[in-house]
């Protein structure tokens, strides 16, 4: 509130310029903040400049496209999720939890849905919804730890990456002036590997209640002064994440997303997930100018009891795909500009184990769903099931590297077109590309 | 201004003075350095006496009190660590005296089971139609259950939707039972399941029906036991709308006078598994705030994260989980790890949770058995729910997260030579899958009544024959395979070197000092796992007391919650909106569902929601809004005035500040502080703004479910028990600047790090 802190930003507020390194931290999180905070982080924005914020963030929506991006955190089982209901070995190998050739919901004749996933085969048909099928992480590690690190900082085998793959591509994407602070957001209490990184980016739990001391159109006092304090901190962790969250509150309290009700007819379903999607489309409703979403969706770990038809993944697959279809149909003519795209880890043991569940095991499959996405089609080499075409004997193998996908989907989407620094050494090159948009 | 300096300034300018040699240090470990503000130039200073006391409080403790410091520094440094090193020697009759309130959490598994019924086992009950208990407790609390399954199987029917599951739910519960269980366990207020919902719920106004033969006012006269009997006696279709005719005056008289146990009778009529969820969470959240054997409890909590368990897991896990951290976990909290190792592997809570109490050897006579059983019947439920192998789920996460560490996993891309020398030869599939093999027969005996025998190991699912882990072969020896694969995992240097150095994050820093670790690894080594010798050399390590880890580490909410608590002197009634607010705050108490724990990492706590939600926080504890917690800033503070006073002072501010943080704040906090406490109605804001509407005051119930409700609607919480409704009052009347002032320190960058 007072001219001293004003006077104050120059010093942090440009870390391009390598000026205050020193003082944020070379960690990960050190790096997390951007020069754009320094002009709308201060504890009271003149009212100039957030019309004018704002103004940039809506043309610039109105231009981009979004890009959102889904983890099934667990390692989810492809095989029965897109099902090679062709291959005599998956039913060999899956006494009980297969699915059987007349219960999948068909898609070209080698491939089907399981059944539970009936709000994604319209969405299929219509040409929007791509499949790949044997998609994965080159490396084979089986701890999901290491694997959903090595697939959110984009670098298997490379632990040492500051970095998320999705905060690199939209590094890379060209920007003009001022960007949003919700230009990276994620659904949830903690900013996801995927997006951290030198970009800011955001976390938000609930679209409704993100406010210091109070809702309403104005901050409150208390949250004047926290951000003071949060202004002024020479911690550099706080300080920086302090400043996007006061940015990131003024902002939402100007377009109250919240307002934002699914177009009619819509129903998420009523789960965090759910719930997180709806949030997303709220988010862009507002026109806050979301570039890039992240959520996730957990408990695919079925080493015990998955079921078939039914039971344990059927529902988790229910939930997963009728809330992104829900999403896809409540963002209405605005889908067109938007990537959804999903991963997990790795994939299940091509054979049940002794507990009616599957075990860690490789390739898998992953979803492009999107306006420019040339769906109806299952895309990827299939390496077959029979016994001496598994990887290491036991599991699918992978033939589609998982960053050529999401390489294809930053290039297309967010126009990154540096992909060597989005996926450094992968070498993905477009010519290589699956072309599935 | 002297005094006023605060900790940043006076090591920036005794920083003007360090030594070459220490600023080289630095600038090697630069990165970890630069992540720590508050220790931005200390290099080369030592930490004064009363700051080597704080430190020792904020790494070994929840947090400091009042006084502390002092009470540290005159009894010293070493032998106030060694007193807490042998938790025995303290006394923790204040503890015990708050914990009594939770009579069910000194029970076995099996008693839980019994006395508090899982909704699997109405299942089970209306399934083969087995009749009530005769005990007129126990048959109320079963019969209003058996009610509250056959409602719900009845919604179901209604809806019509849900297809019918089978086969696939071995425990025997449909999911989305367990979902509703578990949000009921996590987030009580979220309960839709909830008993007294479904049937009307328009209270209405006008006379009140009679109950059991008395009118609503009649029950509430009655003495304790009586009133109990009374409320035991109304039928089960009834019981719901007799809580919902109560008035909120009279809900807190329902319980008024009950003793611990009749309470807990009373709240188990609303949902069984409901008492075991929350008494579980609220128990374990005091114990960290109140306990005075801090380190045990700290040590628990440690280990409680390293072999973490899920309470969600399914419809069991619940009633394992106070035996786990009471039987399991704590006893052993600063014992061997190969103990703990052991006992985590005989737990029914990890043997649930990690899925090995269903594994069982191919060749296994269980598994012939089975396979006979599936061809005489191969459609059966039964033969479909058998186990049939092994699940290698436990065996990987036993070396790859308890022991030697997922860095020293072999496999195509990871050749031996590239792991560290702790390594060894490090571990590959197939010693996962065969340690899988050698752990077959680890199982629960009875896992369906609480896990009712607990630990035992069933040859016949054990599979023969010696087994190749870890370079050795393991002859075939029944349960004392496993033994001694735990043995070798244990004692290995990939472990000692593991265990070390996430000990050395918990306590030094998110980067600790390669010296600090290879020296607690070596004593690891040495003393046979001891956890009390591995402690000591990080305590006499210099690179603990190093200035550059003074404050390094961000807290993660529950340290942030509970030392808030302590600070503040804050009084507890009824812990369930805490429990809640630690869901909010990310980081629900048993609620990561990953075995991996969770994160002891900055990164990891710090996001903008993360912010908003602690600063929420801050204001609401510190107003007294957060119904069953209460602050007193004048007795804290031993200055009556500061409740009258209708401006800040900067005196009040700065003794918060050492009251609060143990030492002064930043200045520009300070600044902050007392440029923005003089607005009054802040707190009232506060509440508003988190939807803790007029209700809040005198009503503890809604409050709690108003607070952590994401709607704001009008929810049902559960008021915990042993409490008297009227004892939870909570206002945020006469706010003055003090409390502003102590939310927003609370709320500062200067207490999320510790």
């Amino acid at each position: 509130m007072s001219a001293r802190w004003k006077l104050d930003h120059s010093d942090w507020g440009c870390d391009m310029a390598g000026r205050d390194l020193a003082r944020r931290g070379v960690s990960r999180r050190g790096f997390m903040k951007s020069g754009a905070l320094a002009l709308v982080g201060t504890s009271a924005i003149p009212a100039f400049l957030t019309r004018s914020v704002m103004a940039e963030v809506t043309t610039a929506a109105a231009n981009k496209k979004k890009l959102v991006v889904l983890f099934q955190r667990g390692a989810c089982d492809g095989l029965s999720v897109v099902v090679p209901y062709q291959e005599k070995n998956y039913y060999a190998m899956r006494p009980t939890i297969a699915i059987k050739q007349d219960q999948v919901l068909d898609l070209d004749g080698r491939f089907g849905l399981h059944p539970a996933m009936a709000a994604f085969k319209p969405l299929y048909e219509q040409g929007h919804l791509a499949i790949v099928h044997a998609a994965g992480s080159p490396d084979t590690t089986r701890s999901h730890f290491d694997a959903q690190d090595y697939m959110e900082s984009g670098t298997p085998g490379l632990k040492a990456t500051p970095d998320g793959w999705l905060n690199r591509a939209l590094r890379d994407e060209k920007t003009s002036g001022k960007e949003s602070a919700f230009r990276a957001v994620a659904l949830g209490t903690q900013l996801p590997r995927t997006l951290q990184g030198k970009l800011p980016a955001i976390a938000i739990a609930n679209v409704a209640d993100f406010s210091v001391g109070g809702r309403g159109p104005a901050t409150s006092p208390i949250s004047d002064a926290f951000q003071a304090m949060y202004d002024q901190s020479s911690d550099a962790v706080l300080h920086g994440t302090g400043a996007e969250t006061f940015e990131a509150v003024k902002m939402l309290k100007a377009a109250d997303p919240a307002h934002y009700q699914p177009a009619a007819g819509i129903v998420y379903p009523n789960t965090p997930f759910g719930n997180n999607l709806k949030q997303v489309a709220q988010l862009m409703k507002a026109n806050l100018g979301v570039e890039a979403a992240f959520s996730d969706i957990g408990n695919w770990d079925t080493h015990q009891n998955q079921g078939n038809v039914n039971g344990q993944l059927a529902n988790r697959l229910k939930e997963f795909s009728e809330s992104i279809a829900a999403f896809w149909k409540d963002m209405g003519d605005d889908a067109e500009n938007i990537t959804v795209v999903t991963m997990s880890e790795f994939g299940r043991t091509a054979r049940q184990n002794g507990t009616g569940g599957t075990d860690h095991g490789h390739g898998n499959v992953m979803f492009v769903l999107g306006g420019g996405v040339k769906g109806g089609k299952v895309y990827g080499k299939w390496p077959g099931l029979d016994n001496d075409q598994l990887n290491e004997g036991r599991d699918l193998a992978v033939t589609t590297d998982f960053r050529n996908v999401l390489g294809e989907a930053a290039y297309r989407t967010l126009g990154s077109r540096n992909l060597d620094a989005v996926f450094p050494g992968a070498k993905i090159d477009p010519r290589n590309f699956l072309n599935f948009s | 201004m002297a005094k006023l300096l605060n900790f940043a300034g006076l090591m920036r300018e005794a920083g003007k003075a360090s030594v070459t040699a220490s600023l080289c240090a630095v600038m090697v470990a630069g990165p970890l350095l630069a992540e720590q503000p508050m220790a931005k130039a200390p290099v080369g200073l030592k930490l004064t006496e009363e700051q080597k006391a704080l430190h020792a409080l904020n790494r070994f403790t929840f947090g400091p009190r009042q006084g502390d410091v002092a009470a540290v520094e005159k009894m010293g440094l070493k032998a106030w660590f060694e007193r807490q090193l042998n938790p025995g020697s303290i006394d923790d009759a204040n503890l015990n005296a708050m914990l009594a309130r939770f009579p069910a959490m000194q029970l076995s598994p099996q008693a839980l089971m019994q006395k508090f019924p899982s909704p699997q086992m109405f299942r089970q009950m209306a399934r083969q139609h087995t009749p009530l208990p005769s005990d007129p407790v126990e048959n109320a609390i079963y019969a209003n259950g058996m009610a509250q399954y056959e409602r719900q199987q009845a919604l179901q029917a209604a809806q019509g939707a849900k297809k019918p599951v089978q086969g696939a739910d071995a425990d025997g519960m449909s999911p989305a039972m367990a979902a509703a269980d578990a949000a009921a366990m996590n987030d009580p207020a979220a309960a839709s399941t909830d008993a007294l919902t479904p049937v009307a719920k328009v209270r209405k106004r006008g006379p009140r029906a009679a109950y059991a033969g008395e009118s609503v006012e009649a029950i509430l006269a009655l003495p304790p036991q009586e009133r109990l009997m009374k409320i035991l006696a109304i039928p089960p279709d009834q019981l719901a709308s007799f809580r919902q005719e109560l008035r909120p005056m009279e809900r807190g008289q329902l319980v008024a006078g009950m003793n611990p146990e009749q309470a807990e009778i009373l709240a188990a009529l609303q949902g069984p598994v409901r008492v075991v969820g929350a008494e579980t969470l609220e128990s374990r959240l005091l114990r960290d705030v109140y306990s005075d054997r801090q380190l045990e409890a700290v040590m628990t909590d440690f280990w409680l994260n390293h072999f973490n368990v899920y309470v969600r897991k399914n419809a069991q896990e619940p009633y394992l989980l106070s035996s786990y951290e009471r039987d399991t976990i704590r006893p052993r909290a600063l014992g061997k790890f190969e103990d703990l190792l052991v006992a985590t592997a005989e737990s029914p809570a990890m043997l649930m949770y990690l899925d090995n109490w269903q594994s069982i050897g191919p060749n296994s006579m269980a598994a012939t058995r089975g396979a006979r059983f599936a061809r005489f019947a191969p459609n059966s439920q039964l033969a479909q729910a058998m186990p049939k192998g092994i699940n290698e789920n436990y065996a990987r996460e036993l070396i790859e997260l308890h022991t030697i560490g997922v860095r020293c996993e072999v496999s195509a891309d990871h050749t031996v030579k590239q792991l560290e020398p702790s390594c060894g030869s490090g571990y590959t599939q197939a010693d996962v899958t065969n340690f899988a093999k050698v752990l077959t027969g680890w199982t629960i005996d009875r896992p369906y009544q609480g896990g009712g025998g607990g630990f035992t190991f069933d040859e016949r699912r054990h599979e023969g024959g010696s087994k190749q882990v870890l370079g050795v072969t393991i002859r075939e020896d029944g349960a004392k395979e496993a033994l001694q694969v735990l043995h070798m995992l244990a004692t290995s240097p990939a472990t000692a070197a593991f265990i070390s150095h996430k000990l050395a994050v918990r306590f030094v820093s998110d980067d600790p000092p390669k010296a600090v670790e290879d020296r607690m690894a070596k004593t690891f080594l040495a003393s046979g796992g001891d956890m009390k010798a591995v402690l000591r050399t990080m305590f006499d390590s210099p690179e603990f007391w190093s200035p550059t880890v003074y404050r390094a580490k961000v807290k993660t909410p529950l340290e942030f919650v509970a030392s808030a608590l302590r600070a503040s002197d804050a009084q507890v009634v009824n812990a369930m909106p805490l429990v809640q607010a630690m869901d909010r705050l990310g980081m629900p108490l048993y609620g990561m569902q990953t075995p991996n724990g969770y994160s002891w990492l900055a990164d990891e706590w710090v996001s903008t929601t993360a912010l908003v939600s602690r600063m929420n926080f801050a204001m609401v504890m510190s107003g007294g809004v957060l119904p069953g917690t209460r602050t007193d800033w004048a007795k804290l503070l031993g200055d009556p005035s500061v409740d009258g006073a209708k401006a800040p002072s900067l005196k009040t501010e700065k003794a918060l500040e050492m009251a609060l943080l143990g030492a002064p704040a930043v200045e520009k906090t300070t600044t902050a502080v007392m440029e923005h406490a003089d607005r009054p109605g802040q707190v009232e804001a506060a509440s508003k703004g988190l939807a803790l509407g007029p209700a809040a005051g005198g009503n503890d119930e809604d409050g709690a479910a108003m607070l952590v409700g994401a709607k704001g609607g009008k929810k049902r919480g559960y008021a915990g028990v042993g409490l008297s409704m009227t004892d939870l009052a909570s206002s945020a009347e006469d706010e003055g600047p003090v409390v502003a002032m102590a939310g927003l320190l609370l709320g500062s960058p200067d207490f999320q790090r510790r």
